[in-house]
């Protein structure tokens, strides 16, 4: 169990430090864009905005009717599918800024993503999925390499 | 094992189930000045919180034609604010500017009152 988590965190690290730098740059960005703005707004954090009335670890009243729109298993379980995603963006934006267990949160991440284009936003057009397929496209490859050089995930099994 | 997973299963549904923001109903009452226009056919309303949407404007009805139209709904929100437009003839006011902003946080019950396409407005 132990060596699979330690296998699950190791990230992988390219040959020079700067490319592992380059890489950091949209994880931080989105991590941040995460927490702070799109998942805060839905998910309690103590960053949420005050306007908002979201306690700690609640999910916004609208977001679970947004899901169970989206019909099949999101309309038997909206509470769960709505909690999981803004949880996925909220907590996991922090996750991914720290770079600490990146390959679990980035593939959380991904999948909430997954979700926003093509059950949320594909009818709008592909101009309402960039948001989210930004995301994803970032949560895709640390999801692979994991956290790189510049993440807690490096300093915890180096 | 089978049990474990299920019952984890469970209680991961159970607790996200209760987790979920806790709403109220608001009722609100808007009220909107026209100055300088004539033969208006429809007035109406566009906004954040249900039975308003951006999409469709909710009729509002004339107390004065040209002049002075209110409606009144009530909404069910967790949150402490609404956003809103007035719509005139279909088109809405206040174009490249922000929505007007409703704050509720202590209170059930908000009156408001506004001129088209003036951002100063009067709650009570």
């Amino acid at each position: 169990m132990i060596t699979l988590i330690k296998k699950l965190t190791k990230p992988l690290l390219l040959p020079h430090w700067y490319q592992d730098l380059l890489l950091a740059i949209p994880r931080l960005v989105c991590g941040y864009l995460l927490t702070a703005d799109f998942g805060s707004a839905k998910f309690g954090l103590p960053w949420s905005p005050k306007d908002n009335n979201l306690h700690l670890f609640e999910v916004a009243f609208w977001f679970p009717h947004d899901v169970a729109a989206y019909g099949g298993i999101f309309k038997m379980f909206p509470v769960f599918f709505a909690w999981m995603g803004a949880f996925s963006e909220a907590v996991g934006g922090i996750f991914l800024l720290a770079g600490y267990q990146t390959r679990l949160f980035s593939t959380l991440i991904l999948l909430t993503m997954l979700v926003a284009m093509f059950m949320q936003q594909w009818q709008n057009g592909l101009w309402n999925m960039l948001p989210a397929m930004g995301f994803a496209w970032v949560a895709l490859y640390t999801s692979v390499i994991g956290s790189g050089r510049f993440g807690i995930d490096h300093l915890v099994t180096k | 094992m089978k049990k474990y997973y299920i019952s984890t299963l469970v209680m991961i549904v159970l607790f996200t189930s209760s987790c979920v923001q806790p709403t109220r109903n608001i009722n609100i009452t808007l009220k909107l000045h026209l100055k300088g226009m004539k033969d208006v056919q429809r007035v109406g309303v566009k906004g954040n919180d249900k039975p308003l949407s951006w999409d469709q404007g909710l009729p509002m009805n004339p107390i004065i034609k040209d002049s002075l139209y209110t409606v009144t709904y009530t909404t069910k929100t967790g949150y402490n604010f609404t956003e809103i437009k007035f719509t005139v003839d279909d088109k809405a006011e206040l174009k490249g500017q922000p929505n007007r902003r409703l704050d509720f946080p202590n209170t059930n019950r908000v009156v408001y009152e506004a001129t088209f396409d003036n951002p100063a407005a009067k709650a009570n």
